[in-house]
């Protein structure tokens, strides 16, 4: 039912250094059911992640740039295909994988970066980039701080979201995303709502990231943040395509 | 201490807070003067930049005045050290905004018990409890991104309720919504309010502002207009 594209020599390849795949989708489809319309959002794709590797995911809006986010995060399950999270099975084929069992191996395994940063504004920056961790019992203060000095925020952290800059809190909210070491980090359009300079700092710590080991894919419309990035996977209308 | 503050939520005095951008100065409020009562629901209506989410900032514990006199249930919060400002807030004033802004990465029942995590507090019953007040019982363990926005806003009217507050703080909160959520979000507040919450919605919608019991119009920081059937309406 599915019709699996054959990705091109850009869009699939062996994980860098030989390590363990840190995502594998095969096949990949996700359908959306409204009323009785059937919406496919993904049509069968297939890309590999390795440890490190800093991937774009290029699409016009619609073409299932989220959906692909959203299954490799664990957000959503796919219809149809094969995916791997970080040696975790969790693909159609895999019925035995509970809500419980997502919960658990996004909580371990993968950050989230989105447009909007997503942070509370009633907390400072130092609790939003702790909040992850209350729920497994591992809050560390310690180490959110060490975060928000890693991504160059070590005088803001009693500030609130409202007293920072549309950067500084991209950068609370990368804090955020790397506190429960991530082994993949997923961002949707993480810089659509910065201006440029701003964009760069976020672009050139996310490089600094994939340097030390971490998987990224960002997903993104824009051209030219993806000319920067080593590696682009473009979708079009769920498939991907060259 | 008279009755009129026993029963007085929140007391605003000459409140302003003005902000510098090199030489100038900023007047976001000109001398603000409030009061809300317990089981109060109050509007504050006025245009982009008339002062409203900044007021809403000051009553929220969110900012501090740079004058004028602020009590919050009972306390004088412009007096208060930053560290018990922020347990002030934490602990007795509850918040919904615009944008929800609920963690995507969290279930419906994690964002409800955030701010008692913060707390260091576990209260499973309240969680189901509120998650059944807001009517999302069969909602507990979906993510947000399965909600319509009208079920968002409930996730944050019941995360806000989670401290039980005895005042509520709306920016807002149905700017989002479409019409048959926004209904359904504030009949979930008329009924709030008849329990004795306060609630302070800041709007620029005239419709949502009329079903408040007084509506208050800002203007460059200041209260132009402050009674139940105001010019506002008869222009609208």
């Amino acid at each position: 039912m599915t019709m699996k594209i054959t990705a091109q020599p850009g869009a699939m390849r062996p994980a860098r250094d030989g390590g363990e795949p840190v995502v594998k989708a095969e096949g990949l489809a996700k359908v959306y059911r409204r009323g009785t319309e059937e919406i496919r959002a993904l049509k069968g794709i297939d890309v590999t992640i390795g440890p490190g590797e800093f991937v774009c995911l290029l699409g016009h809006s619609g073409a299932g740039k989220t959906t692909t986010l959203n299954l490799f995060g664990l957000m959503d399950r796919p219809t149809e295909g094969d995916l791997e999270v970080v040696g975790h099975a969790v693909g159609e084929g895999a019925g035995r994988v509970t809500e419980d069992d997502l919960d658990r191996i996004r909580r371990d395994n993968v950050g989230f970066i989105f447009q909007q940063f997503y942070l509370m504004p009633t907390l400072s920056a130092l609790e939003n980039v702790e909040m992850p961790q209350l729920w497994t019992g591992k809050a560390d203060r310690t180490r959110a701080k060490d975060l928000l000095e890693r991504v160059g925020l070590s005088h803001r952290t009693t500030h609130r979201p409202s007293e920072l800059s549309g950067g500084e809190q991209q950068r609370v909210a990368v804090a955020r995303a790397l506190i429960n070491e991530p082994k993949l980090l997923l961002a949707d359009e993480p810089t659509g709502n910065l201006d440029t300079r701003t964009r760069d700092d976020i672009f050139t710590l996310f490089q600094e990231l994939a340097g030390e080991g971490l998987a990224i894919l960002l997903a993104t419309h824009d051209v030219e943040l993806a000319e920067r990035v080593g590696r682009v996977v473009r979708l079009e209308e769920g498939r991907v395509v060259e | 201490m008279s009755d009129h503050e026993q029963t007085s939520v929140l007391d605003a005095r000459d409140v302003w807070r003005t902000y510098r951008r090199g030489s100038e100065e900023i007047h976001a409020l000109a001398g603000m003067d409030l009061t809300v009562r317990a089981g109060e629901m109050v509007g504050i209506v006025g245009r982009s930049g008339s002062g409203k989410t900044t007021f809403l900032n000051q009553v929220g514990c969110l900012d501090r005045p740079t004058r004028g006199s602020l009590k919050v249930l009972g306390t004088e919060v412009t007096s208060l050290e930053e560290r018990a400002l922020v347990a002030f807030r934490r602990d007795r004033i509850g918040f919904i905004f615009q944008l929800f802004y609920l963690i995507p990465t969290l279930t419906v029942r994690e964002n409800i018990e955030l701010p008692l995590i913060f707390a260091r507090r576990k209260d499973r019953e309240r969680v189901a409890e509120l998650i059944a007040k807001v009517g999302l019982d069969e909602n507990g363990d979906a993510l947000p991104r399965q909600l319509n926005g009208g079920d968002m806003q409930r996730v944050a009217i019941a995360r806000a309720l989670v401290n039980q507050p005895k005042l509520l703080l709306a920016d807002e909160p149905t700017g989002r919504l479409e019409h048959r959520s926004r209904d359904a979000i504030m009949e979930i507040l008329r009924g709030l309010q008849r329990e004795g919450l306060a609630i302070v919605i800041a709007t620029h919608d005239l419709s949502l502002a009329r079903q408040t019991d007084r509506v208050i119009e800002l203007k460059d920081g200041r209260i132009v207009q402050n009674e139940r059937e105001s010019v506002v309406f008869r222009a609208a």
